[in-house]
């Protein structure tokens, strides 16, 4: 697969900026043409990857967020939020529809899940930490 | 963005939504409507979702926070007027396996 256009963004971990990361990215996209459920998909998944990066890596605190998105000659979206936060201890254990650690916060655990039924392919990598890296596919039609 | 307005009338609150329902806004309309449901008798309350045009899992988490909550006093929680994106996560993530879906002026509004 060939990268025929990408993007990088950095952003404070405030929750204002899940909107803008969303918006952000379905700009970006734009020039696949993608259908309307398609666009609502990826802002979706995107919206709970950096809502995650906030929450969890950064627990509310200040960080960096970096963003990529990359688009390929195959008619397909990869996604990449990274955080350096806290890291998940158990990446497993952090996928299972509805487990959460913040239930005080009213996080329904289904961040990851969402994202796997909204995209192609996740692939979550974590350092406990160092920070945790979401990375997400998409072949649009 | 997120707009709302919160009506009530007698023991039923219905809370519209318009814009974007994101992790960002929960904390505060959690807020306002917990006032509500803490000092009055409030027994059934309605998410419309009419001019929702985006929501994500945060927005999840706030209907089944509220659902939990008026379930302890007997109460219900529902939503109605779903947008098509708004009603594939609530398909996605189970909520309607928890909450019915009121499909009232879907044909005829």
């Amino acid at each position: 697969m060939k990268v025929l256009n990408q993007m990088k963004l950095e952003f404070m971990s405030r929750s204002t900026n899940e909107s803008f990361a969303r918006v952000a990215v379905a700009a970006f996209i734009t020039q696949l043409d993608p259908t309307l459920e398609e666009l609502s998909d990826i802002k979706t998944a995107v919206s709970e990857a950096v809502t995650n990066a906030i929450v969890h890596g950064y627990r509310y605190e200040e960080g960096i967020v970096k963003l990529q998105c990359k688009i390929y000659d195959n008619h397909s979206v990869e996604i990449i939020v990274k955080d350096r936060g806290t890291g998940i201890p158990d990446v497993q254990q952090a996928l299972v529809p509805l487990f959460t650690t913040q239930p005080e916060m009213e996080r329904s655990g289904m961040g990851f899940s969402i994202m796997e039924s909204f995209m192609d392919k996740i692939r979550v990598t974590s350092k406990v930490g160092q920070g945790t890296t979401v990375k997400m596919l998409k072949k649009l039609a | 963005m997120l707009t709302y307005h919160i009506e009530q009338k007698d023991h039923g609150v219905i809370v519209y939504l318009n814009g974007e329902l994101d992790h960002h806004y929960t904390l505060e309309l959690r807020t306002k409507i917990d006032d509500l449901l803490e000092h009055e008798s409030i027994h059934s309350l309605i998410f419309d979702f009419g001019g929702l045009v985006f929501m994500d899992s945060s927005g999840i988490g706030l209907i089944l926070g509220r659902y939990n909550k008026l379930k302890l006093s007997g109460g219900t929680v529902s939503v109605r007027n779903l947008t098509p994106s708004v009603k594939r996560l609530v398909e996605v993530s189970g909520l309607k396996k928890v909450i019915p879906i009121i499909e009232e002026r879907s044909l005829c509004s």
